[in-house]
């Protein structure tokens, strides 16, 4: 019965890694940068959604897609003005552009909020559902079915959308998707916008168990590059499903071992999907 | 765990299961005021162990909440403390050479100002530096902040080991 609540709790957590993660994957699939300023992004996502608790009484899981539109919008215009530049540049200069745009981020958000630890307050913090032996704890439940609502939402984005096709059209070829009308900067900017809008859609759902402050990101960065290489880098549904490997294994190797080894234990199979299978667990995107 | 992240995760947690049982915290997380604006009336009751509480110096405490906002924790209590034991030290020592006040510290024997915050009331450090006058107490949150419930020469006030059931 432990194995099966482990799983169960690796599995609402690992949810919204999924979404988290996905938002990294879409902009290396779409624009082949890797992003190492998305973890701040989910920082400014998780404070949008605190003052919209603390200011406008909005529940973090309704102010998420709040957080969403703020971030998309800032993402909209970093992709613009800033990381549009170096698009074909070499691969160092896209890293010290994100790596820039990371520590300005995360010391912006130090100057402007200072570097207390921030939490709100909702009721259901404190609730939790019994399903025989099983114990499911509600701020992990909503948050884990707001990733599934917005991955779908996502899916039906990029399947049957004008938008989402253009996306899918210059990811696989932008000479080809600009031959046939799309206008692929304008895309590009989308793209961006919609993926560290999602991970700041999942850094706000997950406010009820976690506190906010300017270094918040941090701990997700590394873990959002482990989902994506488990999943595939480029692979939005590879993302998901290595949010929820990742939680399971979180969550069993918690059970097996000291709690210190957690991750260790995680990064252990990291190395040997690298080695072992560089293109990822699932492929394509 | 006592950062604020895991202190507020094992309280709401505690809750979640039904635990109405107090939760004893290791001083950190537990004892400054974000404690307090994370879990709001769940706060309540929690004991933690301190190095030292405000309410020990309730006239200084009062000024303190005034400017700052918020209660005095007990690093603002014991940091406080040590730079009235420097400033002593160097008064006594008439000088500021480092060796004058290492040696006037080492001899202070202080029980007034802030000194009177730490737990014992005094600061008198022992051979390897300590105040060996000083010892941990235990708190406990009443309303906006920790109070001092025990050893009983230091409580303000009595603990309470029940909780309302939440759920």
């Amino acid at each position: 019965m432990a194995y099966l609540q482990a799983i169960l709790d690796g599995i609402l957590l690992g949810g919204v890694y999924g979404v988290i993660s996905t938002g990294l994957s879409l902009v290396f699939g779409v624009l082949g940068v890797v992003n190492f300023a998305q973890a701040e992004f989910l920082m400014v996502g998780m404070y949008v959604a605190y003052f919209a608790w603390a200011y406008l009484g909005l529940d973090p899981l309704i102010a998420a897609p709040l957080a969403f539109g703020v971030v998309f919008v800032l993402g909209f215009y970093s992709q613009k003005l800033l990381v549009g530049r170096v698009m074909s540049a070499p691969p160092a200069a896209q890293i010290f552009l994100t790596v820039g745009l990371m520590i300005t981020l995360e010391n912006g958000a130090l100057v402007l909020f200072g570097s207390d630890f921030r939490s709100v307050n909702v009721p259901y913090q404190i609730q939790g559902f019994r399903l025989g032996e099983l114990f499911v704890s509600a701020p992990y439940l909503y948050a884990f079915l707001w990733a599934v609502v917005i991955t779908g939402a996502l899916w039906l984005f990029m399947a049957r959308s004008w938008t989402g096709r253009a996306i899918r059209a210059v990811a696989q070829d932008p000479m080809a998707a600009t031959l046939a009308g799309i206008n692929t900067a304008r895309t590009y900017n989308i793209a961006f916008g919609l993926g560290v809008g999602l991970t700041a859609f999942g850094g706000a759902v997950i406010l009820p168990y976690i506190t906010v402050s300017p270094t918040a990101g941090v701990q997700f960065a590394v873990l959002m590059f482990t989902v994506v290489v488990l999943g595939g880098l480029g692979s939005t549904t590879g993302a998901l499903v290595g949010g929820i490997v990742v939680g399971i294994i979180q969550s069993l190797s918690g059970l097996l071992f000291p709690i210190q080894l957690q991750n260790l234990v995680l990064f252990i199979i990291f190395i040997l999907v690298l080695a072992l299978r560089p293109q990822g667990l699932l492929k394509g995107v | 765990m006592s950062y604020l992240n895991d202190s507020l995760l094992i309280i709401r947690t505690m809750r979640q299961q039904g635990l109405t049982i107090p939760a004893i915290g290791g001083a950190a997380g537990y004892v400054i005021p974000n404690f307090k604006e994370g879990l709001g009336d769940l706060a309540e009751n929690t004991l933690s162990v301190a190095s030292a509480a405000g309410d020990a110096i309730p006239e200084i405490s009062a000024a303190y909440k005034q400017k700052y906002g918020s209660f005095m924790t007990h690093e603002a209590v014991a940091f406080a403390a040590a730079t009235d034991a420097m400033i002593q030290a160097i008064e006594i020592a008439g000088t500021d050479d480092p060796d004058a006040v290492r040696d006037a510290l080492d001899a202070l024997e202080y029980c007034e100002g802030f000194a009177k915050g730490m737990p014992g009331g005094c600061i008198n450090f022992d051979e390897n530096g300590h105040n060996a006058v000083t010892y941990p107490i235990m708190v406990q949150w009443r309303g906006d902040e920790p109070v001092t419930v025990y050893p009983p020469s230091d409580a303000t006030t009595d603990p309470i080991w029940t909780l309302e059931p939440t759920q």
